[in-house]
């Protein structure tokens, strides 16, 4: 039984840490909840069906294991997905008229100018948008980070967080749209060459 | 007046098949998960074409992706991360609880 975990331990420890630690921002609560998360996975071993990677399904544990904390310690979290879905109004677009489903005009995306080849911008970019990821509600950042800095494909998202694909892509969507607009108020519009 | 009359039903044909910029900027987050069916992939592609502002949503999407995995493959974010790694001790303080528990089960 042991092996298993040890083993786990070793291949998955630091994605495990790494994740979790961006949650709870310690280390020793990380730590204590990567050591759940392989024991709640060792106990349930016989439901790791494969329909995921051994990796992702470890990760699905770990969610819950993150949310769990969270509950208990102060805020009221759950990952009920249809509370998110449900939400649809898209305030980015008009909703009727000639213009329906045309941008408002001060929603539309400005132009951005980025030397993706200046270490300076990138490094700045990466400070913004661990805090634009920061801002987001915890379940649209938890598919985020796991998609795009984890590069876990949708399929494997969907079975770790036990969500529909449909939802996945609703969440990725929103997800991706504060994003762009977090970065676009706040790292875009720092640059020294913006003027105006 | 006949090129104008050509002109508009050109640009109802157009309306028809080109999806909205609501729908385009859906279709371009769905673009980054999956291969999408063709007939939306040229919405997409010739929305796109057309409007700006729906061409800035896409390129700077990709762009943020694009700056993630730079970033995610670059020396400094491996330091950075190096002290996001789990450390010798925690390992071992791991490794004992998962001993213990399995001593405990037998
Ligand atoms: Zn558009």
């Amino acid at each position: 039984m042991t092996i298993d975990a040890e083993h786990w331990l070793e291949l998955y420890g630091d994605i495990l840490f790494r994740y979790s630690f961006r949650y709870v921002k310690d280390k020793l609560t990380a730590e204590d909840l990567v050591s759940e998360t392989l024991l709640a996975g060792l106990k349930a071993q016989s439901s790791f069906a494969g329909q995921s990677t051994e990796q992702t399904w470890l990760i699905g544990i770990l969610n819950n294991k993150i949310m769990d904390h969270f509950r208990k310690s102060k805020r009221e979290v759950s990952f009920d997905e249809a509370a998110i879905i449900s939400d649809n109004i898209d305030e980015d677009f008009t909703e009727s008229g000639q213009d329906s489903g045309s941008w408002k005009p001060n929603r539309r995306p400005a132009e951005w100018m980025v030397d993706t080849d200046d270490p300076v911008e990138i490094k700045e970019f990466w400070l913004y948008l661990n805090n634009c990821i920061e801002s987001l509600d915890i379940r649209l950042s938890m598919v985020f980070v796991l998609r795009e800095l984890e590069e876990i494909d949708s399929k494997n998202i969907c079975n770790a967080l036990s969500i529909s694909h449909t939802n996945l892509r609703v969440m990725l969507y929103r997800a991706r749209k504060q994003l762009r607009l977090c970065l676009e108020k706040n790292w875009i519009k720092a640059m020294p060459d913006d003027k105006e | 007046m006949k090129e104008y009359k050509a002109m508009k039903s050109l640009m109802k044909i157009m309306n028809y098949v080109m999806p909205d910029c609501k729908e385009v900027a859906e279709l371009a987050s769905f673009s980054m998960d999956e291969t999408l069916p063709l007939k939306k992939r040229a919405g997409l592609k010739l929305h796109i074409m057309m409007c700006k502002f729906c061409r800035r949503n896409y390129k700077q999407l990709y762009l943020i992706r694009k700056l993630i995995g730079q970033k995610l493959r670059s020396d400094d974010v491996i330091e950075a991360e190096a002290d996001i790694h789990l450390s010798e001790e925690s390992r071992q303080r791991i490794s004992r609880v998962l001993i213990s528990n399995d001593i405990d089960q037998s």
